[in-house]
């Protein structure tokens, strides 16, 4: 059955309120809310490579009728996104139905279609001043000393023109207060935003919760390679709490108190 | 511009920004010109103060304010002097140089420095960055216009890019980065005192016949008058009432005292916008207009492209399009306007204007078309000036540097240049009412540096007291070295700190009448608590 | 749960450039001289690592973005 039969189908039988797909409206994808009220713009309903977080649409949903039944297309950065915003109480499984697409490849799928698939070029200037896309955080570790690790980070970061793009778009950030905007943390007023405190602060808050859909580093405008960040921040909270967000309906680490701990405090070296 | 944004990424060699805090004013464009430089592309950046796109480039000066015709000047006499001009472009292709050549003769890199306190290497080396490798695209924004001699530092722009082959070539050419979304479509609207659409000057009897058959109506052949002009005129009682659309001249026109008794002596204010602003509060009959996405229309971008906005929802209240507005408006005042959508208008413009006339609602899909677009096979022009000027050849103008209207003196030590900051647009009518963006930047500063500070024992959030000539107002000092000592920078988004009661509504270009909100001579005092 | 907490960090100030300015480490209210030698130990360290790279970097001051160091702005250096 294809997709625009299933989400009728979904919709007629009162298995869901409304259901988050893309329509297409002049060219454009964009996110749509589909209703029994609107049955008619099925007809537009599209699965392309592009994304957006519908899930965070979701959330806001939620916020508002926190009894709404929702369907919501789903690849798999999407279903790992709503398995944390589950364990994090901001949607419940019960409410939701999520109807997988095509995806990147993965251990069942191989096709891919997906934004987060296309290669990164990284210019001239960029490779020497600033961050690879395409290194991976070893090598980047392995290549630069602690200095040049961190000019290289501040270059990237003063690029930044404050847009909130990254948290904007980011399907697990929903805070009511973000920190970013907290004028004890974060200097409001300035451009770039008071680095490298911005980006930590937001690279703190995604260890244990990004789901690593990339959609930031889609969004930002500035090129910062948030991903290679988050992804890293992830890697250790990998290896510290062997914990992988989004992979399941365990709790993030960071949210419990947890029990024995077998690790020794480092030795302070010279 | 001549040239589209994208060329930056694509073509260009050198970008040389000048005037434009390009991250706050216009972030993306900054982003694409960063990226350029990531790319390979080298950058120059002139501003008198220090501003974040400086980090990137290859090479930053710091002119003083209101230097840029002796700097650019100056860059020009080194490269001729060099030989590193297009010899062959200019003869091919432009006229006068022979004039521009005699006047840059006495702008030696010593008295240049002189002037603009630009060291005389680096005036030489930024040349040579500018001229020895092509394509070169230069940037300004309302660093360069803001000026009695706006006019002057536009057209010195225009000679340095053809000294060097630069225009009418991707990846080139001067661009002015516009300040709003459709300030480049008002303009070809005809929103200017002296031309109907397209440029069509209303003292032409040919363009006046087609319009008049057009709209069925006499049209006067007088231009009208600019806002600089109209305000003396109210005060002289010879305009009696104001009819003020998407505009808020409270705070957004030099001296305000001036400006303000001017409006009392108004019989009539009328305005139209989609926010009660400042000049909104005093008018004697607001028109609420709707808002973006609640109309449907086209607006024309900083690089000509014209491009479809849609409506998303219904307008709030009882709010309508500014077309329809007007439309009622001018029939309620006997001359009818009846047009059943805004294609209708859209339409009627682009049969009488030819740079449009190509262009059709259908046309414009989602990525719209650059003008010129004449017919409607025509791609759009992604560049001017390709092979030939518009006026058949590129007039060289030999303009002499002038100091601007104000320099510092006893009284007002000080030089004060106005500004934007990256979370306000303009006098905030839109964006202090977003949450997020007022919780950025709550109110007006005065932006100081560490030596000034520590001389006149300032410190960040004291109340100093600004005056000048025209007036006086209070912000909180902010200490940075993004300003140069002896020098002050005020953003203009802030009604509780209005910058124009200091700034001069007497300083203004000769021509464009633009006034000049870059510089000012100011005192400066702390305020004791 | 604290140690994995500070051993995050560490990591995650390491990858970032800013090795070695955080330590752990237990010390009961007993342990007087501990507490001392550790914050000896440390105050050195911390000493010999100099100031932190990104002290002042607020909206006020203007950096290098390149280097390690603040390099303070010139105006006009001519004339
Ligand atoms: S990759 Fe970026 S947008 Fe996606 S979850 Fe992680 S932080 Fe959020
Ligand atoms: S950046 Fe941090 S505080 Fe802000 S929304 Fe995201 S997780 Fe919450
Ligand atoms: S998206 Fe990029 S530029 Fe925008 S706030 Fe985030 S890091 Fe900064």
């Amino acid at each position: 059955m294809n997709i625009t039969k299933q989400v009728e189908q979904l919709l007629k039988q009162g298995d869901v309120d409304i259901f988050l797909a893309y329509r297409e409206l002049d060219g454009h994808l964009i996110p749509h809310g589909y209703t029994l009220d609107n049955l008619e713009d099925l007809e537009n309903l599209k699965v392309s490579q592009h994304r957006y977080s519908l899930e965070k649409v979701a959330t806001h949903l939620t916020e508002k009728k926190p009894n709404l039944k929702i369907g919501i297309v789903a690849r798999d950065c999407n279903q790992r996104a709503l398995n944390l915003l589950y364990t994090w109480n901001q949607l419940s499984p019960e409410n939701i139905t999520p109807l997988m697409v095509n995806c990147c490849p993965s251990q069942t799928r191989n096709h891919s279609d997906c934004t987060y698939l296309e290669p990164k070029k990284t210019g001239t200037f960029k490779q020497k001043k600033g961050i690879d896309f395409n290194e991976n955080p070893r090598e980047f570790m392995d290549n630069n000393d602690n200095g040049q690790r961190f000019s290289r980070w501040m270059y990237e970061f003063s690029k930044c023109i404050k847009c909130y793009g990254c948290r904007n778009i980011c399907p697990v950030c929903f805070c009511t207060d973000c920190s970013l905007e907290n004028p004890d943390l974060v200097e409001p007023g300035a451009l770039p935003p008071e680095i490298p405190i911005f980006h930590l602060v937001r690279a703190t808050h995604m260890a244990g919760r990004c789901i690593d859909c990339g959609l930031c580093e889609d969004a930002c405008p500035a090129e910062i390679p948030l991903r290679f960040l988050y992804r890293e921040m992830n890697r250790i909270v990998s290896d510290v709490f062997d914990y992988t967000p989004g992979a399941g309906l365990e709790k993030s680490p960071f949210t419990i108190i947890g029990n024995e701990v077998t690790l020794e405090p480092r030795p302070m070296d010279a | 511009m001549t040239n589209s944004i994208e060329e930056f990424e694509t073509h260009s060699k050198v970008i040389f920004v000048i005037g434009s805090n390009t991250t706050a004013c216009h972030p993306l464009i900054a982003s694409r010109i960063i990226k350029a430089k990531e790319n390979g592309a080298k950058l120059i950046v002139a501003d008198p103060r220090n501003i974040q796109l400086s980090r990137y480039a290859d090479f930053t000066v710091h002119q003083r304010l209101g230097s840029d015709v002796a700097l650019l000047n100056g860059m020009m006499h080194i490269i001729i002097k060099n030989n590193w001009h297009d010899q062959a472009y200019i003869e091919q292709r432009c006229e006068d140089f022979e004039q521009l050549k005699e006047t840059l003769h006495t702008y030696t890199p010593t008295m240049v420095e002189a002037i603009t306190g630009i060291a005389k290497k680096d005036i030489t080396k930024m040349a040579e960055l500018y001229a020895t490798q092509s394509p070169a695209a230069l940037l300004y924004a309302m660093g360069i216009t803001q000026h009695t001699t706006g006019v002057d530092n536009v057209k010195s722009c225009c000679n340095l890019a053809m000294l060097c082959g630069n225009v009418g070539v991707a990846g080139g050419g001067v661009n002015p980065l516009r300040g709003q979304n459709n300030v480049q479509g008002a303009c070809d609207m005809g929103g200017l005192p002296n031309v109907f659409t397209g440029y069509q000057p209303v003292a032409d009897p040919k363009a006046r016949e087609k319009f008049s058959q057009a709209w069925d109506c006499e049209l006067s052949d007088t231009p009208g008058m600019t806002i600089t002009d109209m305000i003396s005129a109210i005060e002289e009682g010879k305009i009696k009432g104001l009819y003020v659309i998407g505009e808020n001249p409270k705070l957004s026109d030099p001296d305000k005292n001036h400006l303000d008794n001017a409006f009392k002596k108004l019989d009539f204010l009328i305005t139209e916008d989609i926010f009660l602003t400042e000049s909104a509060q005093i008018a004697d009959v607001v028109f609420a207009s709707a808002s973006l996405g609640e109309r449907e229309g086209t607006f024309t971008n900083t690089e000509r492209r014209c491009m479809l906005t849609r409506k998303a929802v219904e307008p709030v209240g009882n709010a309508l399009p500014d077309w329809e507005i007007i439309s009622r408006f001018s029939t309620a005042l006997g001359y009818e306007m009846n047009y059943d959508c805004p294609s209708d208008i859209f339409n009627e413009m682009t049969s009488l204007t030819k740079s449009y006339q190509g262009m059709s609602y259908q046309r414009l899909g989602i990525d719209g078309l650059q003008w010129p677009c004449p017919t409607p096979e025509h791609p759009g022009t992604p560049y001017l000036h390709k092979n030939i000027f518009t006026r058949g050849k590129g007039k060289f103008h030999a303009i002499d540097y002038k100091d601007p209207a104000e320099l510092t003196c006893e009284d007002y030590p000080m030089l004060m240049t106005t500004g934007r900051m990256f979370a306000h647009f303009h006098t905030g009518t839109m964006t202090r009412v977003s949450t997020s963006l007022d919780s950025e930047q709550k109110t007006g500063y005065v932006e100081i540096n560490p030596k000034d500070a520590r001389r006149l024992n300032i410190n960040t959030d004291d109340m100093i007291l600004l005056t000048s000539r025209r007036g006086k107002i209070e912000a909180p000092a902010r200490i940075t070295d993004s300003v140069p000592p002896n020098n002050i920078f005020l953003p203009i988004h802030f009604g509780e700190n209005p910058t124009n009661v200091l700034t001069s509504s007497t300083a203004f270009d000769p021509i464009a009448k633009i006034p000049e909100f870059k510089v000012g001579a100011v005192k400066i005092e702390k305020l004791i608590a | 749960m604290t140690i994995k907490r500070i051993t995050f960090v560490q990591e995650m100030l390491k990858f970032m450039g800013l090795e070695g300015r955080l330590h752990l480490e237990w010390i009961s209210s007993a342990e007087a001289q501990k507490f001392a030698r550790v914050v000896t130990d440390f105050t050195e360290k911390i000493t010999h690592l100099g100031p932190s790279p990104i002290a002042g970097q607020t909206r006020s001051i203007s950096m290098e973005p390149h280097e390690n160091k603040r390099r303070k702005h010139e105006y006009h250096k001519a004339g």
